[in-house]
């Protein structure tokens, strides 16, 4: 039903094939016992322009981590420890602050969920979209407020007019969520990670926003990294899935062969947690008392859970594979596929 | 087999402070579960789900309306009810973390229920050890602070809690929308065993209309505090016969990119406000269907037979233009195709 057309590639000029490039990513967390945690490990990503990619994982997966560290705002106390994100030419974590406030809401934006944590309760919606355009385009008072008014219409909120003067408790969470990804992609940025952005939504209500974000990064021929728990949304919606575990990408695979063919023991544990069947999903899950530690930095960081798991698995750190074409996997016996 | 929980015409009206106008949350609500069964009880934000859930729990008391407990009526608030009731109606919160005393160790939470019955503490300690059991918790745990917990044992603590009593009928109020996947399914089919080891029967109130389908015995779709269709799950969900519910459910996203349960029936426009409800059916300023008479006139309850309800004047052109299908039937099959392959399985 949302299939996603690139006819627009040939028109325009690309200066990279990439829109997005994460390498060797590392993000660690300080403990109190001292080796730090490694909340995203040496993950390497990039997305390529116009793409959807929607990444998907667990809670303490890292999703966050990483969308957050991208933008070079890892949450405290953790820090980047190693690895670059590439984006128009440079690397956005050697960059000072002043240039990256620059970028930031301008070419790379973040939509967030909890809308109302992000608007500013005491200024009406439309000020509130139209200082992002001022700021960072350095449009004019009124040219800005066209934007903002613009952006309203864009994201389908209806009487516009009205709800430019609107202040964000007067709004329904379905509406305040459009205003933040109003505010998100005023600029027309060439990058939008959607953080679990319609997780808090009903589902009719997160069907038209999904529908939204996805013609408005066609028209503006955005790219997308789109961060959630709900394989549902991620099987209509994206051009690519990758599956994220303890700080690693496990599997990375266009949509179709995501879905229809999956090879990590993980994504198949995953999906067939949302398949309510209760036979499938213990089948590929360990029990607790089965499980093994592992180390993470020697082996592969879900033996412990994995009911193919074998001595191998926690010696060595299974590569992404490349299992067919584009399709990949990070595991030492994939589930096989004819 | 008489049901173990009746509801007759429920209304339930909010104050506004300030002004003389009200919320109308629940606007004639009736059903019914039988023992050892589950009602699902699905709807957006702001349809009333909560409030029926609150009002059967006796923390709020319905503004007019019969709620009846095996017969015997409960429509006042908690503190009113018949003693020998206590602890037969139980609550399972949807945020486990907020619904846990942080500074209580679970032991002491899971037991608590058991003071208000005056139960001895030999019998309380046995009690809490059988209940963690049935729950898939460790004894040594009993110990712990709910923050030294993952939220998919918070709420095992939570149904422990709740299932101490023994009750015979629990309110499960968005029990799994907090959880990730996994831990979901764990809890659904945790509640799914202790159904058929007590026999509880549940009211299980969320807006995961997948999970609905496969917990539920029934099924009923709320739209501004009515229920405009009720019946067998699967039978509502394969054929859906109010426009509402087939406008709801055409938007769950299955985890499979080739089925999708999009319709034709699209609603337009925006939920009226509870505050100002317009004359007849609720739905008719966003339906496709509607004709004059819906305007002037609510519909009321039509059986289409094995008490599957429909509150609408057009629901035989909804049917002639809805697909009958069970799209969620195909996902199952495709899943198990899918996801079956144990090919060179681990060895032991």
């Amino acid at each position: 039903m949302l299939t996603v057309t690139h006819s627009f590639e040939a028109e325009r000029p690309r200066p990279a094939a990439v829109a997005l490039g994460i390498e060797r990513l590392r993000v660690e967390f300080p403990t109190v016992a001292g080796a730090p945690k490694v909340a995203v490990r040496d993950l390497d990503l990039s997305i390529r322009p116009g793409e959807i990619l929607s990444l998907v994982g667990e809670s303490g997966a890292g999703k966050t981590t990483l969308a957050r560290s991208i933008l070079n705002l890892p949450p405290s106390p953790g820090r980047v420890a190693a690895g670059s994100v590439r984006f128009g030419g440079v690397d956005l974590l050697q960059l000072a602050e002043r240039e990256l406030q620059r970028i930031r809401g301008r070419d790379l934006s973040m939509v967030v969920p909890n809308p109302r944590g992000e608007l500013n309760p005491l200024l009406p919606v439309g000020d509130q979209i139209a200082t992002i355009a001022r700021v960072h385009l350095g449009k004019d008072k009124k040219t800005a407020r066209a934007m903002a008014l613009d952006m309203l219409r864009a994201v389908q909120i209806p009487d516009p007019e009205r709800r430019m003067k609107a202040y964000p408790h007067e709004l329904s969470g379905g509406m305040a969520q459009r205003v933040v990804i109003a505010m998100a992609l005023v600029c027309s940025p060439k990058f939008i990670i959607s953080d679990d952005a319609t997780s808090g939504l009903d589902v009719t209500v997160q069907a038209q926003i999904l529908d939204l974000l996805r013609r408005l990064a066609i028209e503006r021929h955005s790219a997308m990294l789109f961060i959630t728990r709900d394989v549902g949304i991620t099987a209509h919606f994206c051009d690519r899935v990758a599956v994220i575990y303890d700080g690693e990408i496990m599997e990375i695979a266009p949509r179709e062969s995501f879905f229809l063919a999956p090879r990590h023991p993980y994504t198949v544990m995953l999906l067939a947690a949302f398949s309510h069947n209760p036979r499938l999903r213990r089948g590929w899950t360990v029990s607790e008392a089965q499980r093994r530690t592992v180390d993470a930095a020697v082996g592969c960081a879900y033996a412990d859970r994995c009911p193919r798991a074998q001595a191998v698995c926690r010696r060595v750190k299974p590569p992404l594979g490349e299992l067919a074409p584009g399709h990949f996997a990070r595991c030492h016996f994939p589930v096989e596929r004819s | 087999m008489s049901p173990v929980l009746q509801v007759e015409g429920l209304y339930k009206q909010f104050p506004i402070a300030g002004s003389h106008s009200v919320v109308q949350a629940i606007n004639g609500v009736s059903f019914s579960i039988a023992p050892g069964q589950t009602l699902g009880l699905v709807g957006e934000s702001g349809s009333g789900k909560t409030t029926v859930g609150r009002c059967i729990v006796g923390l709020i008391e319905a503004s007019q309306g019969g709620i009846r407990f095996k017969g015997e009526d409960i429509s006042v608030h908690r503190a009113r009810r018949p003693r020998h009731l206590i602890g037969k109606i139980q609550l399972v919160f949807q945020e486990p973390a907020e619904s846990l005393d942080p500074r209580m160790r679970i032991g002491r939470s899971i037991e608590e229920p058991l003071l208000a019955l005056k139960a001895p503490a030999a019998e309380r300690r046995e009690r809490v050890a059988e209940a963690i059991e049935w729950v898939g918790l460790r004894r040594d745990m009993l110990d712990l602070y709910p923050a030294e917990l993952s939220a998919g044992q918070q709420q095992r603590v939570g149904i422990a809690r709740a299932m101490i009593t023994r009750p015979e009928l629990v309110v499960l109020d968005e029990p799994t929308s907090a959880l990730d996947p996994t831990a979901r399914a764990e809890i659904i089919e945790l509640l799914m065993k202790i159904q058929a080891e007590l026999g509880t029967a549940y009211l299980f109130i969320s807006h995961d209309l997948s999970t609905v389908r496969f917990i539920s015995h029934r099924v009923a779709v709320m739209y501004l505090g009515m229920i405009v269709e009720q019946g067998n799950a699967a039978e509502v969900f394969a054929k859906p016969r109010h426009p509402y519910s087939v406008g709801l459910l055409s938007s769950v996203l299955l985890p499979h990119p080739h089925l999708s349960l999009e319709t034709s029936v699209s609603l337009k426009g925006e939920i009226p406000s509870p505050i100002n409800l317009p004359k007849g059916c609720f739905l008719a300023s966003r339906c496709p269907f509607a004709v004059d008479r819906c305007r002037a006139e609510m519909p009321p309850a039509e059986d289409l037979g094995g008490g599957h309800l429909v509150h609408c004047f057009r629901h035989r052109e909804v049917a002639r233009v809805d697909r009958a299908a069970d799209t969620f039937e195909e996902f199952q099959r495709e899943a198990e195709r899918i996801l079956g392959a144990r090919d060179g399985a681990p060895v032991a």
